[in-house]
This record gives structure tokens, C-alpha cells and sequence, in this order.
């Protein structure tokens, strides 16, 4: 009965939501305080919240000031606002902008979507970390957790998981060890998720936002984007399509720091 | 025998025994389903992982160990079931592991928000990260911030929205004219930039009203906080070769500033002789109000025509302006602030031109040459009160402007020699109130009040036979208020303004004889306001609807307009977007148009008004096609409007005995113009190279009335541009623009009065090379036309600086070719123009800026 409420439900919510793509439905959803930085030679890194919705089948990561914002933004429109009148409400800016979901668009496969202006999404297959088990126990949000290591494409991470929580998930693009990642950190310190909060028994649907706006593309290409848009953001205004912005000066050239460095 | 059998059992066994594997099967208790991605783990004695896997589609596992591990327990699980912990003893190699479906429950934990929710509202950029070696004031630093641009005129916008605040330590010291605090306030006194993206100066209005643009805050380090700081910058240099303009080149500029918790100001000094402009920093930058300085009076200085070159080339002046800004805080919410300003600015001309009136039997040609001087002497001043309260904001401002503004010229007209004067004057007094008052925790009432008076006494010298000067004085009152208030019907919100407009006008004009008129429009304006955005579609629709009384010497009318407007928008994908927006408007005739009387607008032309109420109606459709697609590097757009206009004022033109009459008839016709663009560009190898490619159509149908005959008439331009422009790297960019033009005039009914198609071209190469502390600029442009009596111009400006951070300076080599004189031709609706001017010679200059 119980189902049938939970399909009825979800019918008249994928109709009334605005052409976002309902694939799944979220059981859980892990809370990470993540720090990151955007150059090489940044002095500060930014803070960003990324919730990781694990679904019967799908597992979708993003950041969780970006959607606040969106979800604010859209609700303002539709009551009337103008385009403008979010600015008092808004959040703050997320400055992460990749959204990750494994198992989509069907199992094994993982999709990428990376916000350059617009939205650019790649896929590969779901990657695999050779993981290392370590000695060592601390606690993170009250579940006890071991700790593991690996090298994934040119940064070594380090990180915390949690045997009583039996999904192989974690933030970002880590997996698949016997808990959830509740902790992560690389080597250079640039990049970091620490969780800080778990919802159970959530079922409500999982949409993708970004799906259908997304223009399908190569990894090389994305990368090769981010790298621009700090070494010659003229050019990568010219290449993206920004046409309105003034410069009447010359932007400094910098190094991006990318969490993937290598492939 | 069997001891050989026993050994080879137990040597294979012991080498069995190096590498322990453990593999089996895991499946679910309640049927045949093998579980995959079920984690294996083996964990010691300590319940530490040993080693583990996931299981694959089949539910199979495999784990190996290394030998000097001992295995204490297998665990298996699975969400969604009961974890199956099996002791070593009991676990068998190629055993099926069965595990029993249950709800598994985890233990929530509640996100705890501190670090991410403080601030939010505020972005802060510290300083020290992003300023370079040569950025001097921190209008250099911002530009440089990211979602921050500051345009050549000083307006600063986030996020592409200008910013409606300036702040210094948290006080608004500029009010909209902040470049003059943007500019000269030095990088190393900021500490940081805040900016407030929610930002809503009015306390009374937050969480209830949102605000539409952000602000800027500037946290100045603690050495630069109470006490006078200041900055200086001197240049001087000279014409390289003879020419109009000052010999001596002067560009220079003092600024004092003093920041204190209760008290802040701003005092400047400029002067410039070089041609730029340096107005824009006593223009308020944030009121949208138009960037050029107001001129309310019907006449102005003499006016020549400027050629379509940067200002620096051509223009001649003298200009010294002295600005003061003082805030003082009075209590904890209040504020007085008073801005005061002086400009004088001397500027010379000389041009000649030659007027073909297309429209008037005969073509008469009308030849000028300007030898001018132009004088302008400008006053402004701004008080302004602000109370700040949590529940109520006042803010009243009183502004006032006078002008004493005067130009001469020896002007040779058709050969004779004659001597323009014109002595406009502007006297402006305004006042502005803003009250908000909030009621409840989600509603607010506002009110808008605005009252101006003007008066503009004019003198002009004119070629009229009966009397040599014009003496004309416009009178005006202006008054509005505005409210506005919102509400629900059905799911979507509807949003009303309120609007009474009150405006009075006086003419009284002194020829021969004086005469007077008056014009007077009161229009109550009530305007609905629906959008709504749903699957892709974006909507906009609002139906002004406003009743009008307007009274001119012919007497009172009524009239009721609507003027419905529609938007429409819709992304297709990724990679489309589709808008289209309709709307009609109805302008009744200004004073200009509708007054009785004949004045003179300059030494020669005079315009005669309808006497009688009018109104134009305009219908305008317009619609845009954009494709944009980063991935292939191609973004193209186009776009079509199409306007029609009722109503327009048919006037009868006539040249007789030196003077040029425009005269209203009485008579209207309509009026279409269709306008057609697109644009094509293409971007190689991530934007380091971009070629574009745009052109555009226009052409507008019109009935112009020659020696009594109505006659419909064509304008038609086709203009075409190409753009390349190479980047490889951010320090280093070369462009190359070439624009082309060609406008021709038909005239249907009788084709003796068309004109000539003319065309002309533009080019311009641009390189810019910034290596470490230096900046080295080269620009180039060429301007030619296929008529072969306009010359050919080009010129070339050099430009080398060196920053550190106390001083810059830099050398400037202005026009190094020594091209001195351009001319063009232009074709309107009325006329055809050819005018030729002189342009500063070959100049250098030697900058030295530095703070105190």
C-alpha cells in the first residue's frame, strides 16, 4: 500500500516539476563540509556543502548551496519575483561545480556535470580506486571509522570509513569500500569532504537538474575549459559564449587546480 | 611410497597456505537472487579490515590475504540487510552466503550549520589576493575581483548588475557618484572588499522587498583610518607639431581623503587639457539617469559636429573641476551628507560643414565654417537626510544645479561673416523623498514623492532681419508621486503600480515681440504586472493603463490609453533560446512639438510647433534567435524588429532668405522601420583565436512633405562588420576590427530628391603586450569611403607604462602620424551632411602618479 502511495506521490511531483529528469528515489543523504581550492596559487580555499543523495540504484553528488539557490531562485520566479529580487535571499555561492552521479546513465557508467556558463556533461566508465586499508580508528558523526589510502589520477587521498554504514559510496568520485567515506583529504591539502550530517528515510525523488540542459561532450574538453578559464579568461569568455562582460584592464594568468591532475 | 605421496601433499598445501583466498557467493535468504556489491570483509582479532571486496553480478567474492594475516571474522553486508558476521571456523571456501532482508535504520545526524551559514550575505575579497604590481587605486584591484567589472565610465557592476552602493566603513559617503572614491582611493588602504549581495540598504524593507543590485563595502586597513591621507598625480607634455589645442599639455589631478568613525570626506582637484573626459566622476553612477550631463533648457552651447572619432582626438578643452563630498553620522542611524561640485570647462572648435536639405524644392546648400568657444561653468550641489530604523526609512534629497554656460563663434554663413553667441542658463532646484514603512513582518508600504522647478533664461544671436537676438526662457514644475502594493490571484502573484505625474511648462519667447505659452499634463497611471517562468517558458505581461488631462493654448482634452507589453522567452536545450516581445506605447506630443509659437534653436533654424494635442502610437515587435554552442566554438544570433508608428508630426521644411523653418502642418502619417541583424562567430582552439562576422539591415519608410506634395521616402543602410581578435596568452592580444556602412535615401514621389548612396569604412588593429610590471599599447585605426572627395584618415596612438607599488609612470604618444584633419559625410531623413574638422596634432605626454 505503502508503495503505491510512494508512486502515486511520485507521479504528480514528476509532473508538476519543471523538465527535471526524476531517475530514482533518495533513501539517504550524507551532508559534507568540503574545502577546495580554485588556483594553484590561491591563498585561501572555499567552503561549500555537498549533499550526496544515495538512491536505490543511482548515486548523485552536488553542492548543496547551489541547489538551495536554484530551488530559492525558481520559487521566487514563480511567485512573481523578478530575476533580480533573489539577491536578499540568496545563499552563499557555491564555487564547486561538478555534479557526479555513478550508475547513471545506466550501471557501471558514471556522468559528470561541470558548470563552464553552461552546463557540459561527460561520461566514463564508474572508476575504481585501488584502496589501501590502514591502521587506525577515530569517530566521525558518531560512527566509528577505519581508514584507507590510494592514488586516483595524480592526487593521493586519504580517507575515514565507516564499517556500520554498508554503502560503498563516498563525495565526489570515491567508492567502493565496505562503509560510506565520511572523510576525505588529498595529499596537497587543496582538496577535502568531511562529513557533517546524515538524513534516513528521506524517499523523495531523485532529479537531476542539469541532465537535460547539458551539452554532451569529451572529458578533454572540460578540462581544458576549467584550464582556460583561469589562464585567459578572455579567451575562455570568447569560447564558452560571454559576450557582455567589459574588461578594461587585462586579467592575471593562473594555474587552475584541478582535483583530477591527471587521467 | 607413501612417505613421497605425504610430502607432495604437504609441500602443495604448504604452498597453498602462502596466499589465503577466500571466495564464495552471497545471496538473499528469501529466493534465488544472487546480491551484488555486497562488501566481504575479513577483520582480525581486532575487528580491523584485513582485506575486502564487493561482490560481483553473480554474488561472487574473491579475497586474497597475505599469509601472516590471521583472519578472525568474515563480515558480509549489504544494505537493506542483516549483516552476517561468520566466524573463520565456519567459513568454508565456495560456501553461498545467505543474508536475510531487513529495513536497515541508520543513525541521523543533524547538519550543524555554524561555518557554513555565517555571512552569508557578504562575500569578502581580501585585497592582498587579488592586486597586482601596477594596480594604484582599488578601482584597479576590483576590476580584477571575480563577478566584479568596472566599465570605462567608472560604473562598477557585480555580476553584471551595476552595484547600488558604495560604502566606505560601512557610511555612503558618494551616493552615485562613487568613481571618485573608486578611483582615487589608494589599493594599499583597503584592507577588503565586502560585497553585499543581499543587499538591501533600506532596514525596513529586509526580508519584505528585494533588493534589485548588490553593494560594495571597502574595509580600510587601521592605518588609514582617521587621519587625512591624499594622493597626487601630475602630468605635462606638448604638441609635437602645429596645430589646434594648447601647446602646453596639463593632466592632473589632488585628492584628499579622511575616513573617521563619525565623520567621512572626499576633496578633489582636476585639470585637464588633454581632450579626455574626466566629467564622469561628478556624473551619479548609479540613478541610471543617462550619463550625460543634463541640458533641461530648449537651446544649448553652440554645437559642432563632432566627429565619430574618440573624444581625445578632436576635442579641445580646458577643463577644472573642484569636488567636495562630507558624510557625518548623527546618531546611530542617521546621516547628513552634502556633495558640492564645480566645473568649468573651455573648449575650442573648428569645422566646416555643408547641409543639403533633401527635402526642400530646390536642395538648398548651406555652408558653414566654426571658429568656436565654448564655455561651460557648472554648480552642483546635494544635501540629503537618511533615517535608517528598522521599521522606517526616510531619506529626502535636495539637489540643485545651476549652469552659466556661454559659446561665440565667427562663423562664415554662405560666404558672409557673422558672429554666433548663445548664453544658455539652467537653474534647477529638486527634491526627492522616499518613505517606507513596514507593517507586519512581511508587508511594507512605500512612497515615492519627487518635486522639481527649473528655469532656463536663454539669449541667442540670430540672422533674423527683425530682431538679432532670441530671448527664450522655459519655466517648469515637475511633480510625481508612486506607490505600489502587491497581490495573489490564483497560483500567480500580480504586482501594481500606482503613478500620478504632474508636469507644467512655461515658454515665453522675446523676438520682435513677446509671446507666451503654457502646457500643462496630468496623467494618473495604474499599471498590473504579471511573469510567470514554468517548463522552459519565461513570460512577462503588463497592461499600464493611464488617464491623462492635457492642456495646451487650444484647450483641455481627456484621454485614456492602454499600452499592453508581452515577453516571451523560451530555451530550447542546451543550445537554443527563442524571445520575442511585443508592446505599444503611446507618446503624446512634448512641448517642443506642440507649441504654437516659431523659436529659434540656433543662429539660422527655427521650428514651428502643431498648437494642438497630439500623440504618436507605436507598435513594436521584435524577436531573437540565439545559438550558442561552446563545444564547437559557434555562437550565432538574429534578431528582427519591426516597429510601426502612428501619428507622427508631418512637417513642412523651408529655406527663405538665410533662414531654415521647420513648421508643423497639422498634418500626420505613419512611419515603419524594419531592422534586421544577425551575427556569426567561431572560436579555434578554446577562444585563443575568434573570428566574427555581423551585419545588419535598416530601413525605415516615412512621408516627408517637399514644396506641397506628400512624398514616401526610404531610408535604407546595410552596415557589415568582421572582427578577429588572437589572445594565446592573458598578458598579450592582438584585434583586427573592419566595419563597413552605406546608407541611401529614396524618395518615391520624386526621385530627383534622392541622394547618392554613401558608403564608408572603419579599421582598427589593436595589440597589447603587458609583460611583468610594464604595459605597452599600440592602436591603430583607418578611415576611408568610396566617395572620393572625403580623404582618407589614419592615426596611431602609442602608449608604455611601469607600475610599482607607489608610483606609475607612463608615456603617451598621441597620433604619431600627425593626421590632422577628417572628414565624413552623413545622410538622415532631412539631410545630407558633409562636415569637416580639425583634430589634434601629433602630441606626447608624460605621466607621474603617486600617493601621499
Amino acid at each position: 500500500m505503502r508503495e503505491i502511495f510512494a508512486l502515486l506521490f511520485l507521479f504528480f511531483i514528476s509532473l508538476s516539476t519543471t523538465a527535471q529528469t526524476v531517475v530514482d528515489t533518495v533513501r539517504y543523504r550524507f551532508s559534507y563540509a568540503m574545502k577546495g581550492t580554485s588556483t594553484e596559487t590561491s591563498k585561501r580555499q572555499y567552503d561549500d556543502e555537498l549533499s550526496v543523495d544515495v538512491g536505490d540504484r543511482i548515486t548523485y553528488c552536488y553542492s548543496r548551496f547551489d541547489e538551495d539557490n536554484t530551488a530559492l531562485y525558481e520559487k521566487i520566479k514563480k511567485s512573481g519575483g523578478s530575476a533580480a529580487d533573489y539577491l536578499a535571499q540568496q545563499g552563499p555561492i557555491s564555487m564547486w561545480d561538478e555534479y557526479d552521479i555513478k550508475n547513471y546513465p545506466s550501471k557501471g557508467k558514471l556522468s559528470v556535470i561541470t558548470f563552464l556558463y553552461k552546463y557540459f556533461m561527460y561520461e566514463e566508465a564508474i572508476p575504481t580506486q585501488n584502496w589501501t586499508l590502514e591502521q587506525g580508528d577515530t569517530t566521525i558523526i558518531g560512527y566509528s571509522c577505519k581508514k584507507a589510502r590510494c592514488d586516483f589520477r595524480g592526487r593521493s587521498w586519504e580517507v575515514w570509513y565507516s564499517l556500520e554504514i554498508p554503502i560503498s559510496e563516498g563525495p565526489w568520485k570515491l567508492r567502493g569500500l565496505p562503509g560510506m567515506i565520511l572523510y576525505a583529504k588529498d595529499g596537497k591539502n587543496q582538496f577535502s569532504f568531511e562529513c557533517i550530517g546524515l538524513k534516513a528515510g528521506m524517499n523523495v525523488p531523485m532529479s537531476l537538474r542539469y541532465a537535460k540542459k547539458s551539452i554532451k561532450t569529451s572529458v578533454d574538453k572540460v578540462r581544458s575549459l576549467v584550464k582556460l578559464k583561469s589562464q585567459n579568461p578572455e579567451a575562455y569568455d570568447k569560447a564558452v559564449g560571454v559576450t557582455n562582460i567589459i574588461y578594461g584592464f587585462k586579467a592575471k594568468s593562473r594555474q587552475a587546480c584541478l582535483i583530477e591532475l591527471c587521467r | 611410497m607413501k612417505k613421497l605421496i605425504l610430502s607432495l601433499i604437504f609441500i602443495f598445501v604448504s604452498i597453498c597456505v602462502e596466499a589465503q583466498e577466500l571466495y564464495g557467493y552471497v545471496k538473499d535468504a528469501d529466493d534465488t537472487k544472487r546480491l551484488d556489491y555486497a562488501s566481504v570483509v575479513a577483520l582480525d582479532e581486532n575487528n580491523s579490515p584485513l582485506s575486502y571486496c564487493l561482490t560481483d553480478k553473480n554474488g561472487y567474492f574473491n579475497l586474497s590475504l597475505q599469509d601472516d594475516k590471521k583472519v578472525r571474522t568474515v563480515s558480509v553486508t549489504i544494505l537493506g540487510y542483516k549483516k552476517k558476521l561468520l566466524p573463520i571456523g565456519s567459513f568454508k571456501n565456495g560456501m553461498v552466503i545467505s543474508l536475510h532482508p531487513e529495513r536497515t535504520t541508520l543513525r541521523e545526524v543533524v547538519v550543524k550549520s555554524k561555518r557554513l551559514m555565517q555571512r552569508s550575505d557578504t562575500l569578502i575579497y581580501s585585497v592582498s589576493g587579488f592586486r597586482q604590481k601596477q594596480d594604484r587605486s582599488i578601482a584597479d584591484v576590483l576590476a580584477k575581483m571575480p563577478g566584479i567589472e568596472v566599465a570605462e565610465n567608472g560604473m562598477i557592476k557585480y555580476q553584471g548588475k551595476p552595484i547600488n552602493k558604495f560604502y566606505v566603513e560601512g557610511m555612503d559617503l558618494m551616493g552615485g557618484k562613487y568613481s571618485m572614491a573608486s578611483e582615487n582611493i589608494s589599493a594599499s588602504k583597503v584592507k577588503n572588499v565586502e560585497v553585499l549581495r543581499n543587499h538591501q540598504p533600506v532596514k525596513a524593507l529586509k526580508g519584505v522587498q528585494f533588493s534589485d543590485q548588490a553593494a560594495l563595502n571597502l574595509v580600510l586597513n587601521d592605518d588609514a583610518k582617521n587621519i587625512w591621507t591624499g594622493s597626487l598625480e601630475m602630468g605635462a607634455g606638448g604638441q609635437l607639431q602645429k596645430g589646434i589645442g594648447e601647446n602646453l599639455l596639463r593632466d592632473g589631478r589632488a585628492v584628499s581623503l579622511l575616513f573617521s568613525s563619525r565623520a567621512q570626506n572626499i576633496s578633489m582637484y582636476k585639470w585637464n587639457n588633454t581632450g579626455k573626459d574626466i566629467q564622469h566622476e561628478i556624473r551619479d553612477l548609479t540613478s541610471g539617469a543617462g550619463l550625460n550631463d543634463y541640458n533641461f533648457g530648449w537651446i544649448g552651447n553652440i554645437h559642432l559636429n563632432v566627429p565619430e572619432l574618440k573624444q581625445e582626438r578632436y576635442n579641445c578643452n580646458d577643463t577644472r573641476i573642484l569636488a567636495s563630498n562630507g558624510l557625518i553620522k548623527l546618531g546611530t542611524e542617521a546621516k547628513l551628507r552634502l556633495q558640492t561640485s564645480f566645473l568649468y570647462d573651455k573648449t575650442i572648435g573648428f569645422s566646416r560643414q555643408s547641409t543639403t536639405y533633401t527635402n526642400i524644392l530646390g536642395m538648398p546648400v548651406v555652408d558653414e565654417s566654426f571658429d568656436a568657444r565654448m564655455y561651460r561653468r557648472e554648480f552642483k550641489t546635494e544635501l540629503q537626510y537618511e533615517k535608517n530604523a528598522d521599521s522606517t526609512y526616510i531619506n529626502n534629497v535636495l539637489r540643485s544645479s545651476f549652469g552659466w554656460n556661454n559659446s561665440f563663434s565667427s562663423t562664415l554663413f554662405q560666404g558672409k561673416s557673422i558672429r554666433e553667441s548663445v548664453k544658455p542658463t539652467n537653474r534647477m532646484v529638486e527634491d526627492e523623498l522616499k518613505l517606507i514603512l513596514k507593517i507586519g513582518k512581511e508587508r511594507s508600504f512605500n512612497f515615492n514623492a519627487f518635486l522639481r522647478y527649473q528655469n532656463s533664461p536663454s539669449l541667442l544671436a540670430i540672422i533674423d532681419s527683425v530682431s538679432p537676438f532670441q530671448r527664450l526662457t522655459l519655466e517648469s514644475i515637475t511633480a510625481k508621486m508612486l506607490t505600489g502594493f502587491r497581490h495573489r490571484i490564483m497560483k500567480m502573484y500580480v504586482s501594481y503600480d500606482a503613478q500620478m505625474n504632474y508636469n507644467q511648462q512655461k515658454v515665453q519667447t522675446i523676438l520682435s515681440d513677446k509671446h507666451e505659452e503654457e502646457y500643462r499634463n496630468i496623467e494618473f497611471k495604474l499599471t498590473p504586472r504579471l511573469s510567470f517562468e514554468r517548463y522552459g517558458l519565461r513570460t512577462a505581461l503588463a497592461i499600464p493603463v493611464s488617464l491623462m488631462n492635457y492642456r495646451i493654448s487650444t484647450g483641455d482634452s481627456y484621454h485614456l490609453y492602454l499600452k499592453p507589453s508581452l515577453f516571451l522567452g523560451y530555451k530550447l536545450g542546451a543550445l537554443w533560446d527563442f524571445t520575442v516581445n511585443c508592446n505599444r506605447q503611446y507618446n503624446p506630443y512634448d512641448f517642443r512639438t506642440a507649441i504654437p509659437l516659431i523659436y529659434y534653436v540656433d543662429y539660422y533654424r527655427r521650428n514651428k510647433g502643431t498648437g494642438t494635442y497630439g500623440r504618436t502610437k507605436a507598435d513594436a515587435f521584435s524577436g531573437k534567435i540565439e545559438y550558442s554552442n561552446p563545444i564547437n566554438g559557434l555562437f550565432c544570433n538574429a534578431s528582427g524588429q519591426y516597429l510601426r508608428m502612428n501619428g507622427v508630426p508631418v512637417y513642412e521644411y523651408e529655406y527663405k532668405d538665410g533662414i531654415y523653418t521647420m513648421g508643423s502642418t497639422g498634418l500626420v502619417s505613419h512611419n515603419n522601420q524594419l531592422l534586421l541583424s544577425s551575427e556569426l562567430s567561431k572560436a579555434f582552439s578554446l577562444g585563443k583565436m575568434t573570428c566574427s562576422l555581423g551585419g545588419d539591415y535598416q530601413k525605415s519608410t516615412y512621408e516627408s512633405l517637399v514644396s506641397g506634395t506628400i512624398c514616401p521616402c526610404d531610408l535604407r543602410s546595410y552596415s557589415a562588420y568582421f572582427k578577429v581578435a588572437y589572445m594565446p596568452f592573458a598578458s598579450f592580444s592582438v584585434e583586427e576590427k573592419s566595419t563597413f556602412k552605406n546608407s541611401k535615401m529614396i524618395n518615391k514621389a520624386l526621385p530627383q530628391f534622392s541622394m547618392d548612396a554613401i558608403s564608408d569604412f572603419k579599421h582598427s588593429l589593436t595589440l597589447f603586450v603587458m609583460p611583468g610590471k610594464w604595459k605597452f599599447s599600440w592602436l591603430n585605426e583607418l578611415y576611408h569611403s568610396n566617395d572620393k572627395s572625403l580623404k582618407t584618415s589614419y592615426f596611431s596612438n602609442l602608449s608604455v607604462s611601469f607600475s610599482s607599488k607607489k608610483y606609475e609612470i607612463s608615456m603617451i604618444l598621441n597620433n604619431i602620424f600627425g593626421t590632422k584633419e577628417y572628414d565624413r559625410s552623413v545622410l538622415s531623413d532631412r539631410y545630407f551632411l558633409y562636415s569637416y574638422s580639425l583634430i589634434r596634432p601629433r602630441e606626447a605626454l608624460v605621466k607621474c602618479a603617486f600617493y601621499l
